[in-house]
Formats: C-alpha cells, structure tokens, sequence
C-alpha cells in the first residue's frame, strides 16, 4: 500500500475529524515500514483510541509501528486496554510512559501473572498427580530446570512460561508431568532388553556390550544421553495412546496448546526439523485414535520386541535433528536419567522384597519349634492352614511349582497382595527365593544379628524403666530388653517459640475460636429429674405409663449440660538425627501450635521427644508432664527440642502405655509424631523394628488407648498401615502444613 | 391396655427386587446367617452400597425390613417403644425394633455408632443366643421368631475414638465387610442406576478412583458410589459432565481449596 492510499485509509477511519496533515503523515512514514498484517492489527484499534485522544492515537500508532518485534499480535488488544487505562490514570503523559518501555511496563508483569511456579501449584498438583497415577509420586522443582524422573519423584523446571495465557501454561504443565508420569506407567524405564538387542547394537557401534538393563544398553551408544532421549521420542506415541484413553479430556485441551507450540518451530529449519515435529506431532495425535497402531508386543507386558527398530530409529534422529532441535525433544518429553530410574527401581524392587518377605512370613504358619520364649502364637492368619511348606530342599521345578502354589493357596491380605502386583508389574512373576525367605524366616526364630552382638548381657536395672522386646522372628519377646531413661531437657532461652506465636498469629487466633467450640460441647440431656425445660417425650411416656396403670417416671426434664471431656493426651515426638532441618523446625511449630490451642480445650496433655542408641539407652525427653501447666518452661523446652540420634519407637510407646495407665481418664491417646521409619544402631531396622513397634501399638491398644501417628514421611505408604493399622495415622505430604493438619487432626479425633 | 399398631409391617416389605450386583460372597455369608439366626454387622465406607446391600436381602428373604437411623438423642424408647396417651386412654406404641421382633422382621440399625452406648445395649440380648427382647413397661419378654434378623452398620473410616463400637457389641456379630466395588462392577451399578452409558460410567469410576487414592493426603473419604450415581443422574437433564461432577462430586468431598483444585483438574484431564 502507497503512503497516499494509507493516509486516505486513516482518514477515513478518522472521519470526520481532520488531524493535522503533518502528523498524519510522520505517523504514515513510520507504519510504511511494518508489515501488512501488522498495520492492519494496529489501525483496528484507531476507531477505539481517537475518540478518547487524537494525540494519544498518533502516539500509539507511532510506537505500536516501533514494537513490531516485540509486542506480539495476539497481545495488542490487551496493550491498547492498558494503555488507555493509563491515560486515565496519568493522561497523556502516562500513557506515553507505559508505552515507551513495552517490555518492562507490558510484557514483563503479563509474563509474571501468566509464568507458573511451581511452588504456587505444587499443593494441588501433588495430590493431583497422586491421584492420577494412584503412585505416591513426588513433585520437585529440578535444580537444572530440566524435566526428568527417577520413576518416584518427578522433577519438573520451577518455572514455565511457554503461553501468553496462564490457564495455558498451567495446561501444559500438567500435560507434561502427566507425560512423565506416562512413561513411568508404560514401563519405558523397566524395558529389559534381550540379547538381540545388545548383539545389535555392539555390531552396530563397535562396542562390546555385556547384556543387562535398559541403561546398560543405552550406554552402547555413542552418546547414551542423546540416545535416551531417543528412546523416549521413540516410545511416546504408544504412551499417548495409553494416557489417551485414560484422561482424554486433558488431551482433548491441551491439543492446540502443543500444535501451537510445534507451528513456531515450524517454517524454520531444514527437514531433520521438520521430521522431529511431525513424530512429535504424532503425540497428541496418536491419542486421538485409539486403534492406530498396532502395538501388539510392544507393551511392557509382552516387552520381548519392544526395542525393536530402535537403533535405526536413533540413527535416523541423530542424523536429521541438531542441537537446537534437541532442545524441543527436552522441553517437552523431558531429559531422561536412565541410570537414576534404574537405582531407584532397583531400591524400590528391593524394598518391595523386604516388604513382601515379611509379610508373607506374618502369614505362613509358625514351625512350633519358632515359638521359643513367645507368650503367644502371634500372627498366624486362620487361611493358613492350609499351606505345606517344602521339606527339605526341594530343587529346580519342584521349588517353582511349590512356590507359586502356595501363593495361588494363600488368601493374601490386600496389602501383600498390592506388593506382590506390584512385583509381578516389575518382574513378569515372583521369584521362588522371595518365597523362600519368607518360608524361612516364618521358620525357626534366629537371633538377631548385631542386636545380639556383644552388649548382649542382662541390663543394669536403676533409675531407668526396663521393657521387652518383640522379635517377630521368634514370635516372642526378648525379655527386659530396653531400658528407657528419662530426661530433662535443658529448657534454653531462644526466640523459637515467640516467633512462632508471632508467625501463626492469625492462625492461632481462628484454631482458638475452634476448640474452644470442643470444650464447650453443650447438649440436652433427656429425662433427668430437674432441668431447665419440661421434657415433652418423657411427660407423655409418663401419662401414658400412669394411665396404664405404671409407676410413672420422675425423669421429667431437659437440661442443657456440658459435656465433660475426659481425656488425656500424650504426644511423642520424633527427635532422631533425621529431623535434622525444616522438617524438625515444623515438627516443633506444630507443637507450639498445639500446646496453645489445647490449653482452650482443657485436655490433658503431656509431650515427651524419644531418641536413643541401642538397647541399653532409649532416651525420653519431658517436655511437659501430663499435669504439668503450660508455661515458659515448657515453652522453653519445646525450643531446646532438637534432632539427637536414633527412632528405635517400640520403648517409648512402651514406656507412654504405661504412663497413661496411671490416669484415670476416661479417654487416653497416644500420638505420635514421626517423619520416618523406626531404625536403632543395633539392627533395630526394617521389618525387625517395624513389627515391634507395632507390637507396642497393639499392646497400648490392648490396654485401652488409642494410639495415632502422624507422619512427614514422603515415601511412607508402604509400612504405615502395616505398623500404625488402617485408619489409625495420617500422612502429611506438605510439610507446611502440619502445624494446621496436627491440631485438625487432634481435633477431629476428640470430636 | 391396648397394643396400638400405627405402623402396619406390610409397609416396610419391599415389593420390587432392588438393584444389586454382589462384589464378592456377601449374599451367601448374610443367608448362612439368618438361617443359623446370627445377627449381622455391616462395615464399609459411605455410600458404598451397605443399605441397598440390606433392602437386597430383606426383598431376597421375602421379609419386611425396619430401619433405624441412629442418633445421639436415639432413647430405648424410641427402639422399643412407648405408652400414649388416647382419650383417656393409655396406648402402647411399638418402637422399630419391638416391631420387626413381634412380627418377624429385619431390623437394620444404620449407623449404629451414632447413637449413644448405653442406647446400644438394648439389642444386646436380641444379639445373642438368647435372641430376646425384654420389654420392661408391658412385662413382657419377647422371643424372637426365627424370621427375625438384626443388622447394624457403621463405618470404621471416621477416625474419631469417642465413636467406637464396644467390643461387648461389636462380639455379638458376623461382621460383612464392604468396600467400593471393583471399577468392572461399579461401572455397571453406575450404568445401571445412573442411567448412562457405559463409558461414561467408566469415566465416572475412574475419577472416584482417582479421588480415593487422596485418602492419606488430607480428603477423608474418596468419592462414594452414591456420588457417582448422583453427578449421573444430574447429567440427565442436560447439565454438562464438569459441572455435574463438580457439584455432584467434588464440591461434596472437601472445602480445602488444594484438594478441590487438584479434584477440578483431574475432572478436567478426564472428561
């Protein structure tokens, strides 16, 4: 377009107003520059600035032709609002201002409110995940930016800022941790190559490979990383399709999201580019249509041919794409840490071992000669019965045959029956050794190593308080096995605890308002012999009981009574070396928190921290006894609380039993606050401590108390129900939260 | 004195068969004891399928079926009755249980650890061997016939500890537990009783069986079966799929805003 015809084009759009020719055409001379579609965006909005403004206008078709490369189309509408809402604001002084700098006045805050950090959505897409997968997965913000996962955690960039939309944004990053999540599901970290995979690749490179795991065999590559990534690139189409069919409502919305995304990469580069999107287009597109493609061998079920084709696959990438291209293939499917994924399986296989030894072992039925000086039989489950271990040693087919019977003959309890899924997931079936173990340890009880070690004599019984042990090796106890001292901790001067009070303040104040609506429990009481208000039901029970020729009933009244809430509380807090840090530091908020707010309540309550090294010194620090007033001692000792040593926990909850046997409250209840499993020195670990400390559970319980644990632990799925019992623990994923989620949940019990 | 009947038997006998898929051998342990005149205690998340599990089996024994839902301010003369006044007349009125016991019914106390322990210990001699029912004001003491079946309910999910069941109840009982039905079974109650497709159904499943997975994160229960059925039903006039589940579902579960954001999305991702 001329200059002329343009300026006519204005002034019609002006009309009928008659700017002054020479501004008109300065502003003409700057728009001759832009480009087609450019000009037209700018001059859509003179109708809406000239009226307001005729210079204002000028102004902005001067600087909106200045900012082609800046501001992009999509963004004018809201850069002609703001720039309007400034000229109210400052008049046209302001609004030149807001437009001479678009970056830092414009582009700048959209791109803040639109960027998501992840700690902003971190509290919903945790649980969102969680409940996606059904895995405990965790969410963290990677140190190098990078999106990877090690097939437990996923680690995402803390920030993403790819649309100008925050809903967009937040889209996407859920896309792709569900992308992450995507392969962890479809067993792309799990892959096991067979020997044809590694003859073909050594030939291929020239190297020798040894056979062995997924990332062993991407290490026969030139470069593993690059080749890593590949293989994800490789395997994604038939990840989509699966997470397709299970979330097609997020595929359905973030389809233009990632065909936007791909159409800017698109025009520029050479073919390798443009190879690289069509396949990553394939992502989006592969969900859409369930059936389009075979995929018959390919999933981690019949994983035998999955990397078939790879090699070629990867070379083919390696060939076309370069290094700029590389970095499309990380921002979305991510950058693989293949050796990470395969310790942390390999961590994870061996915890499900453990776990499913034992637990099988809980269920097999006691040899009697096992039963050496335990009181009782212990946990033998009535299906058992019915099982006949092997004889003897058994060999090659027999052994397997034998092994998978008996799992096919027990009934299993849901929680074995959820590792033993989860091993068949991992390994194609469950190893006859695994089953063996169990059958062992089910066996004859063994003395425990280490535990037995040299401090093995009787202990010195003084000041200290003496308890058995359970070894549920043995299903008995070892007699007078710990000895639990307790001690003062020094009560020291820190600012902790006001600071504390300082930072929940509000918090507080509405925790307050709360329980006090606990303490002041009112309800009518039916039927009593003097009250407030005539009981109407029990007046007519009584007429009628009189007419019927009954003594009649002089409970004739209602009164409105206090509940009495008799109840004692002990709280046991965790102060192993492991509370090291913030976690320690909430733990001790939580417990500040809670001391203020049950003083409204009027509850009895005491708090004691454990921690120790072996046997012989199980230490139970007082922080404030049952009836002790809250006070600045307390609140002092709270603030010396602080990470010590080892969790062995059966002693302590032992040891609580037993003073809460010595209250006569009504209602008595344990908690425990936690962020790990128990772990002593002296082979108090795994599934040693874990069945002691539940032993200890179950004989407070036995005895009338309700014991509860709230834990901090990330990854504490596992043995929490086993150790706690169902329904008796609450976990806390975020750890901010647990000075709100403690009261709540104290709360909640006593309600 | 004059026994007054306000509330035929009849009424409580369930003409049409109810909807009912049976998750695993519940139909045969709750015959197995009715015909050996075992009471029975039901435990399972809400909404998960035990009251319509007990209308079931009522329909099944041709029986009528009383229920009782419990409360704090639940007295025994509200289970088992009371005089009134008639003219001058004094007129006893049978309570729920008194009634399914006189006529041979199943009384089904839903709820049971709602109501307060020593209202409880009424049907403890009805929960025994003895399978009695002394009623103090008339002098009488009822025997059970052998129609007769006592049924309680309860969920062990709410962690509160001044609502327990005593264990000198609890012994009295064959105790059935339920669960959510597995996602095949739940699709085809949700089809069934929502009356919608199957894939949406399925759908419907999957987002219940994403929430309960939020259990240990802070939601105290995942979204029932009844949920399901509710946002279904919701669907039928016209509402779209994310509104009914919001407000059939989610909105229901919890007021924490995280959980909600994270159930809003996962409704989202799926539908």
């Amino acid at each position: 377009m001329d200059l002329h015809a343009q300026k006519q084009a204005f002034l019609q759009l002006v009309s009928p107003s008659l700017p002054n020719e020479w501004e008109v055409e300065e502003v003409m001379e700057a728009l001759a520059g832009v480009s087609e579609d450019r000009r037209r965006i700018l001059l859509s909005h003179v109708p809406t600035i000239w009226p307001i403004s005729h210079t204002l206008c000028l102004s902005y078709l001067a600087q909106g032709a200045m900012e082609e490369r800046s501001c992009p189309p999509e963004l004018m509408p809201e850069w002609v609002r703001q720039i309007l809402s400034s000229y109210e604001h400052g008049g046209l002084r302001g609004a030149r201002e807001f437009m001479a700098d678009i970056e830092a006045n414009f582009l700048d805050p959209l791109r803040g409110r639109a960027c998501i950090d992840l700690e902003e959505v971190r509290g919903r897409m945790v649980p969102y995940l969680r409940g996606v997968s059904g895995l405990p997965l965790d969410l963290i913000a990677d140190g190098r930016n990078s999106l990877w996962t090690d097939t437990r955690t996923i680690f995402v960039p803390g920030q993403l800022h790819l649309f100008a939309d925050r809903a967009d944004n937040l889209l996407f990053f859920r896309f792709l941790i569900v992308l992450q999540w995507g392969f962890i599901a479809a067993g792309t970290y799990r892959i096991r190559p067979r020997r044809g995979d590694f003859a073909l690749v050594a030939e291929r490179y020239g190297v020798t490979a040894e056979g062995g795991g997924i990332s062993d065999y991407l290490a026969c590559f030139p470069d593993p990383q690059r080749a890593g990534e590949a293989l994800l690139l490789f395997e994604s189409g038939n990840v989509a399709r699966d997470l397709g069919r299970e979330l097609p409502g997020l595929f359905r919305s973030v389809r233009p999201l990632w065909l936007r995304l791909l159409d800017r990469y698109r025009g520029r580069g050479g073919t390798g580019r443009q190879w690289l999107l069509d396949r990553l287009q394939e992502v989006v597109s592969m969900a859409e249509s369930p059936g389009g493609r075979d995929d018959s061998g390919k999933r981690p079920g019949g994983g035998q041919a999955r990397l078939a084709g790879f090699a070629e696959f990867h070379d083919a990438l390696s060939g076309r794409c370069r290094e700029e291209d590389r970095e499309l293939l990380r921002l979305l499917l991510g950058v693989p840490d293949f050796t990470a994924a395969a310790k942390r399986l390999e961590q994870a296989r061996e915890e499900d071992r453990e776990l499913f030894i034992s637990l099988l072992a809980g269920i097999l039925p006691k040899n009697p000669s096992g039963e050496s000086d335990g009181e009782k039989g212990g946990t033998g489950g009535k299906e058992a019965d019915s099982i006949t271990l092997p004889q003897g040693r058994a060999t090659g087919e027999r052994e397997e045959a034998v092994g998978l019977s008996l799992l096919a003959e027990v009934e299993l309890p849901p929680e074995l029956a959820a590792v033993k899924g989860r091993i068949e997931t991992d390994l194609g079936e469950v190893p006859v050794s695994y089953i063996q173990s169990a059958a062992g340890l089910a066996g004859p009880g063994r003395t425990l190593a280490g535990a037995a070690g040299k401090d093995d004599q009787r202990l010195a019984v003084d000041s200290s308080f003496v308890y058995d042990e359970w070894d549920f090796r043995r299903a008995g106890y070892r007699k007078d096995w710990c000895a639990v001292i307790e001690r003062e901790l020094p009560s020291q001067r820190t600012g902790f605890v006001p600071l504390t009070l300082q930072k929940y303040r509000g918090l507080i104040i509405r925790m307050r308002r709360q329980f006090e609506m606990l303490r002041t429990t009112y309800r009518f009481a039916r039927r009593r012999r003097y009250g407030d208000d005539i009981d109407f039901d029990a007046m007519v029970d009584a007429i009628g009981d009189r007419q019927a020729g009954l003594a009649p009933t002089d409970r004739l009244f209602i009164r409105l009574m206090r509940d009495q809430r008799d109840i004692a509380t002990l709280f046991l807090v965790d102060m192993s070396n492991s509370t090291e840090g913030w976690i320690g530091q909430l733990i001790k908020e939580a417990l500040v928190l809670l001391c203020e707010v049950m003083e409204v309540t009027g509850d009895r309550y005491g708090v004691y921290g454990f921690s120790g090294m072996r046997r012989s010194r199980c230490d139970l620090y007082h922080v404030k006894h049952l009836d002790e007033a809250h006070g600045d001692d307390v609140r002092r000792r709270i603030g010396a609380i602080g990470p010590r040593e080892y969790t062995r926990m059966g002693p302590p909850v032992r040891h609580l039993t037993r003073r809460l046997l010595e209250t006569d409250a009504r209602m008595r209840l344990l908690i425990i606050l936690t962020d790990g499993k128990p772990e002593d020195y002296d082979g108090y670990a795994d599934s040693y401590a874990i069945e002691d400390t539940r032993k200890a559970l179950i004989e407070a319980r036995g005895s009338g108390i309700h014991a509860f644990c709230v834990t901090v632990d990330q990854k504490a799925h596992e043995y929490l129900a086993h150790m706690f019992g169902q329904g008796n623990y609450i976990f806390v994923n975020r750890i901010e939260s647990l000075p709100l989620r403690m009261a709540e949940f104290y709360r909640s019990l006593t309600s | 004195m004059k026994i007054l009947n306000q509330q035929p038997i009849e009424e409580h006998r369930i003409a049409l068969e109810p909807f009912y898929l049976p998750q695993a051998n519940e139909i045969d342990l709750a015959l197995a004891a009715y015909h050996e005149q075992l009471p029975l205690l039901l435990k399972g998340p809400t909404g998960c399928g035990k009251t319509r599990f007990m209308r079931y089996l009522a329909w099944r024994l041709g029986l009528p079926l009383v229920t009782v839902s419990c409360h704090d301010d639940l007295s025994t003369s509200d289970l088992i009755g009371r005089y009134l006044v008639r003219g001058m007349e004094a007129v006893w009125v049978d309570g729920p249980l008194t009634l399914a016991v006189r006529h041979g019914a199943i009384c089904y106390l839903d709820e049971i650890v709602e109501a307060r322990k020593d209202t409880t210990v009424v049907i403890h001699p009805l929960a025994d061997d003895r399978r009695e029912l002394p009623v103090e004001k008339l002098g009488v003491l009822y025997a059970a016939p052998p129609e007769f079946m006592l049924a309680v309910s309860y969920n062990p999910g709410y962690q509160s500890v001044l609502k327990d069941l005593k264990p000198s109840t609890r012994q009295r009982f064959v105790s059935l537990t339920f669960d959510y039905p597995p996602p095949e079974l739940e699709t085809r109650i949700v089809k069934q009783e929502g009356r919608i497709a199957e894939d949406l159904a399925a759908s419907l499943v999957k987002l219940a069986t994403m929430t309960r997975s939020l259990k240990e994160s802070g939601l105290a229960e995942g979204a029932s079966t009844r949920l399901l059925i509710q946002a279904a039903r919701l669907l039928q006039h016209g509402l779209d799929i994310r509104t009914a589940c919001r407000a059939g579902i989610i909105e229901s579960l919890t007021d924490d805003p995280e959980l909600l954001g994270a159930m809003e999305e996962m409704v989202q991702s799926i539908f």
